[in-house]
């Protein structure tokens, strides 16, 4: 009986080319998914803002600038982490498994901050119900937080499987799917900082 | 950890250009910004170059099908103009 997977590396492509998708092909149905949910969400921000800009503009000035630099410079930094991670486990070194547990720990971090401003949030009587603004922060930060603690999950089973001297083809496959899940994590922060922190 | 190679010192590259970016977009980052109406503009076009080193660079996007990079190229430039678009009033969604 043939493997399910064969080679993950071969190209999916024209013949004589070189190009291959990153991961599998399948992955990129689920990455392509969780960009239309999220581009939903942005056209929504967008949307209730065109009703009450105002609103909008002195809202963003209550968010909480450090934490979301923080962030995104934590997700930045876990991101690099899995990028040298995946090219280190390619090379069957050990190392990989490290760094996939530093991305990991960054992805704690956020966490924390996240709580920690929500909580700070809440206690200045700021919640989902204040205003359209919070509505849509609450909701989209927090759907986004639902991902981090996915990918989180994923990168802790990555840096387990980095740590096999012969990985399966299916667990390398993992790997190199769990990366583009937790790059496409912090991409998706990428424009919700936009948005929610830095646009006014 | 071994030193970093060409390829790593690459990625750290990137996520550096990643970081000044971030820092560039934030609060005073670029002196005044010029006139506050286009923050905005400024900041989502900032967020969109970020999001294209994200997948071309870590997601190692630039070695795939064009198929690929021409899909997730179009989506970003499509988001990018209908979010400012609709930001600035030139579009409404009712």
């Amino acid at each position: 009986m043939q493997p399910l997977i064969t080679d993950t590396k071969a190209p999916v492509t024209e013949p004589g080319s070189t190009r291959h998708y990153p991961g599998e092909g399948g992955v990129w149905v689920l990455l392509g998914g969780e960009l239309l949910l999220f581009t939903i969400c942005f056209f929504t921000f967008v949307y209730y803002r065109q009703f009450e800009p105002d609103v909008f503009a002195a809202s963003r000035l209550t968010v909480n600038q450090g934490i979301g630099l923080a962030n995104t410079l934590v997700l930045l930094t876990s991101s690099l982490f899995v990028a040298l991670g995946v090219k280190r486990f390619r090379a069957r070194d050990a190392s990989a498994s490290r760094l996939f547990q530093a991305a990991l720990l960054c992805g704690g971090i956020f966490a924390a901050l996240k709580a920690y401003e929500y909580y700070e949030k809440v206690s200045h009587g700021l919640t989902p119900l204040t205003n359209n603004f919070y509505m849509c922060y609450f909701a989209f930060t927090g759907m986004h937080l639902s991902h981090v603690f996915a990918g989180s999950i994923m990168l802790f089973l990555m840096a387990r499987v980095a740590k096999r001297p012969k990985p399966t083809a299916a667990q390398s496959l993992f790997v190199e799917c769990g990366a583009l899940f937790w790059h496409l994590v912090d991409l998706l922060w990428i424009m919700l900082f936009a948005l929610f922190y830095l646009a006014g | 950890m071994e030193k970093l190679d060409k390829t790593d010192r690459k990625l750290v590259l990137w996520w550096a250009l990643l970081v000044i970016l971030t820092l560039l977009s934030f609060e005073g980052g670029i002196p005044g910004l010029g006139r506050p109406e286009i923050v905005a503009a400024i900041v989502v076009a900032i967020a969109l170059i970020k999001m294209r080193v994200v997948i071309l660079h870590f997601m190692d996007v630039k070695d795939a099908p064009w198929s690929l990079r021409g899909v997730l190229g179009a989506w970003l430039l499509f988001v990018g103009a209908a979010l400012l678009a609709i930001w600035y009033g030139y579009l409404a969604i009712p």
